[in-house]
């Protein structure tokens, strides 16, 4: 039995299309989005109260599958003891990895975008400044990628 | 302060102003002042260069009061880089920097993790959001830190202090040595056991913010991924916005409050 989360049943409601990937190690409701509605399901989120990104990062599921963008949310508000948490997982396809960039909802995901686009090479639509954060800016490869091959330094 | 005054003075004479008796005392007094703090910065390392190591510390306590008297006169810190407590919630800042600006947000009391909700502290925060709140915060978090460590050192429990039974051991090999009797008492291999195909995501309150990792395990010793969220790279992306139109000289205390160890920045 698919046990669903508060707000997984709060989405099926107000009719968004999402899907429950159940709970983390930690009871932490994950649910994932596609692609083309994160935009807009990024700005409900916010408004049903999820002020405050904590983390966004990015992963390789398989080798020569898809490419994740995991963002993490916490309502913040005063006089709150027991915060309520979301996990937001993105699939994008390897071949034409694009997402559309959460900066104009949570601000910051500015610097975490472009370190997932560093390291794995999701673009995100819409970002300011889009550009390589910790590698050199003419680096070539996308160094996080399980099928990356580190060039030969010696 | 002789920097200052040297560059005040060219200006004045060329355009013949005049400056009152009150200015003139003044500036005597800090120019004595900045005098004093420069002999004693030169007598510390005169004294450990003959020998005697300790004046070298004394040095800095006594630099420290004439600092706060000029930190007192110039105003230097208060009403700098002020965050609103709306936008420092959607750059997602954390730790000290979030308290400064009114959100009493502390990962030690929310999540109440290892032994904090035991203890009797406060969170300490502060309402403006500027340097001098920041710099408000940081200082009355380390009075609050030495109470945490005194009540912990009275309630500390008895017991064991390592788990012992998650060690893996090869029990194929060398089985003599894996029995009961010898395996505690010779030299303990580092930890490693295996972490199951689950993911999960850790925080604690570091100095700098919330320092939190996102694993994800694979059914084996080495994790699948694990990120490290690190407080100053999130925290360092305000500081764009917060520079624009303020003195050049603000760079430094905006700079300084928001308290970046490009080590984890930069990683």
């Amino acid at each position: 039995m698919q046990v669903q989360g508060p707000l997984s049943a709060w989405l099926v409601k107000h009719g968004i299309i999402h899907r429950s990937l159940g709970f983390d190690y930690r009871g932490i409701e994950t649910l994932q989005i596609k692609p083309e509605d994160w935009d807009s399901i990024a700005v409900i989120l916010y408004v049903y109260g999820y002020n405050y990104l904590r983390s966004q990062c990015a992963y390789d599921v398989a080798p020569g599958g898809l490419l994740a963008s995991v963002y993490h949310l916490t309502r913040i508000e005063y006089g709150v003891d027991q915060p309520e948490e979301v996990c937001i997982k993105v699939f994008a396809s390897r071949r034409n990895p694009r997402i559309p960039s959460g900066f104009w909802v949570w601000k910051s995901v500015d610097f975490q975008e472009r370190e997932s686009y560093d390291m794995l090479g999701i673009s995100y639509d819409n970002h300011p400044r889009l550009k390589r954060i910790l590698m050199p800016e003419s680096w070539i490869g996308w160094p996080l990628r399980k099928d990356y091959i580190a060039p030969n330094f010696s | 302060m002789f920097t200052e005054a040297i560059t005040v003075n060219g200006p004045e004479q060329l355009g013949n102003i005049q400056v009152p008796k009150r200015a003139s005392y003044i500036r005597a007094i800090m120019l004595e002042l900045s005098r004093i703090a420069s002999h004693l910065l030169w007598l510390g390392p005169f004294m450990a260069d003959i020998g005697a190591q300790t004046p070298f510390f004394y040095i800095f306590r006594e630099r420290e009061l004439i600092y706060d008297l000029f930190e007192a006169a110039t105003e230097r810190v208060e009403g700098v880089g002020i965050i609103g407590a709306e936008e420092a919630l959607n750059w997602g800042l954390s730790g000290p920097m979030l308290r400064a600006s009114g959100i009493q947000w502390d990962l030690r009391k929310v999540d109440r993790y290892e032994c904090y909700d035991e203890v009797d502290w406060e969170v300490q925060w502060q309402k403006e959001g500027d340097s001098l709140a920041r710099y408000l915060v940081r200082i009355s978090e380390m009075t609050e830190s030495i109470k945490i460590i005194q009540q912990a050192l009275e309630g500390i429990p008895g017991g064991p202090y390592e788990n012992l039974e998650i060690r893996r051991f090869d029990r194929i090999k060398d089985p003599e040595w894996n029995d009961f009797e010898y395996r505690f008492i010779s030299k303990k291999p580092s930890p490693t056991f295996e972490l199951s195909k689950q993911e999960l995501y850790v925080r604690v309150e570091a100095p700098k913010g919330e320092l939190g990792i996102f694993l994800i395990g694979d059914q084996s010793v080495f994790p699948w991924r694990w990120k490290i969220r690190p407080p100053g790279f999130i925290n360092l992306q305000i500081l764009p916005q917060l520079v624009k139109r303020m003195k050049l000289a603000d760079i430094m205390t905006i700079l300084g409050s928001i308290d970046i160890i490009m080590g984890e920045v930069d990683r």
